[in-house]
């Protein structure tokens, strides 16, 4: 009896164990096919070009987890070009925190395949830097020389914002966030996809009351701002329209002080963008974009200001208004193993006017930049696994008012390898950049003849990846000459070297849980009036999903040779689903308070010298609550 | 040439934003279950799912939805549409399944749905609307089945 009963339960435990394992084997099936298509099917596999330069993406489904509100929140982990802003509080990663005009017009920014620029005022990073991102699906940065294909003008760091679609995204959301010293912002968006067309359209407000910076007087610097932004676009299987608002008012931390210490520092920016898409047929391209900005300046010190449009003197209420006309024409075919692609590209930047204390002002003969761009492109397929890429870019940039102009001439070899588990992408490149209006503009004397920056540079990049992991290692090898940052006064920073290596290693645990480490090392040879800059630093972030809860959690290191302290933003998040359209997520940025800042530099008004600087965090501490609701 | 093709296609991202085999092998597993059988009658008014599903050989694409066992269904108007047609002949017809959460509501006779939230594919079956059409999941897809809307 005991024998049967024994072997009984013996049959029992195995059919149960196998019912188990089954169960497992199953289980682990249908999860595996979704993490598959999940991976495989992201918006992101459609925009994705690994031609385009070295890339780091944000999923949507990253974006999501790291609940990422503005571009700044992604762009603070990213490698070698992190995020800063400058004296006037403007998103400027290149900046040197001293007294240029702005720094970054190395860097591009596009949304939907299209560049946003601001003309004469420099790339379209200034305003759309920290950009409420509620509309973005994904994000790819381009690291390097780009494919010519992408950029009017050239570039070594791309970034592109691909906006949500319909298909996916259909009907509405409302976000409400609320956080520290009284930071609010509100967000709502609706999309459709109809038989014939879809549309989105994105309405966004944000109240970002800031950390003070504290310069010593009774009234710490102010960086505050409000932004009113829209963001829409309708299109069809081979038009595409967009229309962009963006209002943003903002204290300009120092702004033209020398000293650090203005009595008033204000900006009002008024910013318009537009453009139209439409693919003829598979092998013709035409694009149309229009960009308007109006910057109303409010300065007041008790010495002379910074900005030369002052002309000395201790106030300034300037208004500038600039247009830009983008064209581009691009053709491409594949032609037996040769994929080719060749176009002409045009772009005009007008400074319409300024007016100071209401009156006309503009009085400077240089007000216009004429950019025309011709490139070819062709990627050989040597076999089915590799291909070697050659470009060549020529742009003529002519201006007015006595001022020279530029022939740019840009090159481009590169190899590519690709496996299922190994890839290796090496670029040999050389660039040219020219002086941006404004600066030009600001300095015309000095600026009148100048020289373009001559770049040239040798990339590798090695990654292996398997179903669960991936690992990839990159370096770069970089010489300006002519520096365009260089300090012209004593020559400093004329000849740059860099050389660079990151690694990225990224772990899936299983669907829910996920980790990502990057880290790097960065060697600078002659940079802003440094003989050597080094700087190694990194960023961890673990994703975790428990039943109805997600959890982020990522710490941004770095440290440099300037001071070798070590500088922490840990940013932590916890949502909670409560249902289909009801989230609720608290998040702490730069929870300990302690990342990284920078030198804003001061000088004397009275005897020109040399004030210890301020050091000033971009990276505000905030605790926040959201709400988010799908209708 | 077609493997250069490909290479371009890996280089590039997809040229559509559904991967053919991914997108092949996910449905596959959800009709199947659905119906207990390997090879299914779909019919999808979708030309990008159609475009898809065209290239397999255990989904069938079928020219009308009476000839269907499942249609699969992507946007508010062709749901109208085939709603309109079956006129409350849902028991014995195909079975209705949806590629937006925001559809299920619509009509009880949808039995689920595949869709995409905050840029994760979800995989959602209503339990009473399969016990309807006597649907019973094989063990594995217990974790995607809840009782109600």
């Amino acid at each position: 009896m005991g024998y049967f009963f024994k072997k009984k339960m013996i049959q029992k435990s195995i059919l149960l164990l196998s019912l188990l394992f089954a169960t497992i084997i199953y289980g682990n099936n249908v999860e595996d096919i979704l993490q598959e298509y999940n991976q495989k099917n992201a918006l992101s596999q459609k925009t994705i070009d690994e031609n385009k330069g070295h890339l780091f993406l944000f999923t949507r489904e990253r974006l999501e987890r790291m609940h990422a509100k503005t571009l700044k929140d992604v762009f603070k982990t990213m490698p070698v070009i992190y995020y800063h802003e400058n004296r006037f509080s403007l998103p400027d990663p290149l900046t040197t925190g001293a007294f240029d005009s702005y720094q970054s017009n190395f860097i591009r920014l596009y949304i939907d395949g299209v560049e946003i620029t601001q003309g004469w005022m420099g790339s379209g990073l200034m305003l759309y830097g920290d950009v409420n991102i509620d509309f973005v699906d994904h994000i790819e940065f381009y690291y390097l020389t780009p494919s010519f294909e992408t950029t009017v003008e050239p570039a070594y760091l791309t970034i592109f914002l691909y906006s949500k679609d319909p298909k996916r995204d259909s009907g509405g959301k409302l976000d409400l966030v609320g956080g520290s010293r009284g930071y609010n912002s509100q967000s709502i968006s609706y999309g459709q996809k109809r038989e014939d067309f879809s549309y989105m359209i994105n309405f966004s407000h944000t109240n970002a009351k800031r950390e003070k910076v504290d310069n010593g007087t009774p009234t710490p610097l102010s960086r505050d701002f409000e932004r009113t932004q829209l963001f829409s676009y309708v299109k069809t299987e081979d038009q595409i329209f967009h229309l962009q608002i963006m209002k943003k008012n903002t204290d300009s931390l120092a702004g033209m002080s020398f000293d650090a210490s203005p009595l008033v520092s204000k900006i009002n920016y008024l910013n318009v963008h537009m453009d139209y898409g439409i693919n003829f047929n598979e092998y013709w391209h035409a694009q149309f974009a229009y960009d308007w900005l109006k910057t109303d300046m409010l300065q007041a010190d008790e010495f002379p200001l910074l900005w030369p449009d002052t002309l000395g003197a201790n106030t300034f209420d300037g208004v500038y208004r600039n247009n830009t006309y983008s064209a581009e024409l691009t053709y491409k075919e594949t032609i037996g193993n040769n994929r080719i692609t060749a176009g002409i590209k045009a772009r005009h930047k007008d400074l319409d006017s300024f007016k100071k204390d209401g009156q006309d002002a503009l009085i400077t003969p240089f007000t216009s930049e004429k950019i025309v761009t011709a490139f070819f492109q062709d990627q050989y397929a040597l076999s089915d696994q590799e291909l070697l890429t050659l470009g060549i870019s020529y742009n003529h940039i002519g201006r007015n008012g006595g001022a020279a102009d530029d022939s740019l001439l840009q090159l481009r070899l590169g190899y590519i390898y690709t496996s299922d588990q190994w890839s290796y992408k090496t670029y040999l490149y050389r660039n040219q950049f020219a002086v941006e209006p404004l600066a030009r503009y600001l300095s015309l004397s000095t600026f009148k003849n100048t020289e373009p920056q001559t770049t040239l540079g040798l990339t590798q990049e090695l990654a292996y990846s398997e179903k669960k992991q991936k690992i990839r290692l990159l370096f770069n090898l970089m010489k300006d000459e002519d520096s365009l940052l260089q300090d012209r006064r004593s020559g400093l920073g004329k000849e740059t070297q860099y050389f660079t290596t990151i690694l990225n290693y990224d772990y899936n645990y299983d669907i829910n849980n996920k980790m990502n480490l990057q880290l790097y090392y960065s060697h600078y040879k002659d940079i802003f009036n440094l003989d050597k800059l080094e700087d190694i630093s990194g960023y961890l972030s673990v994703v975790n999903s428990y039943e109805n809860f997600d959890f982020y959690n990522g710490i941004v290191w770095h440290k440099n040779s300037l001071d070798w302290v070590n500088y922490f933003d840990l940013t932590s998040s916890m949502s909670w689903n409560f249902n289909e359209d009801v989230t609720v997520t608290l998040k702490g940025d730069n929870l300990l308070n302690k990342a990284k800042s920078t030198s804003l530099f001061k000088l004397d008004s009275t005897n020109g010298q040399m004030l210890e600087p301020l050091k000033v965090s971009p990276i505000d501490k905030r605790i926040t609550i959201e709400l988010e609701y799908l209708f | 040439m077609k493997k250069v093709l490909i290479l371009f296609i890996l280089l590039y991202g997809h040229v559509h934003a559904l991967e053919n085999k991914s997108t092949l092998k996910i449905y596959h597993e959800i009709f199947s279950a659905l119906l207990n059988k390997q090879v299914v009658y779909v019919y999808t008014g979708d030309k990008e799912y159609r475009k898809v599903f065209e290239t397999s050989e255990k989904i069938i694409l079928t020219h009308t939805i009476e000839e269907a066992d499942i249609i699969l269904i992507t946007n508010h108007a062709a749901l109208f549409r085939i709603i309109n047609k079956l006129q409350g002949a849902f028991a014995k017809g195909p079975i209705l399944f949806v590629t937006d959460y925001r559809l299920l509501k619509y009509s009880p006779s949808i039995v689920g749905a595949f869709y995409w939230k905050k840029g994760r594919s979800q995989l959602l079956f209503i339990e009473n609307r399969l016990d309807t059409f006597n649907v019973n999941l094989p063990q594995e897809y217990k974790n995607y089945i809840v009782e109600t809307l």
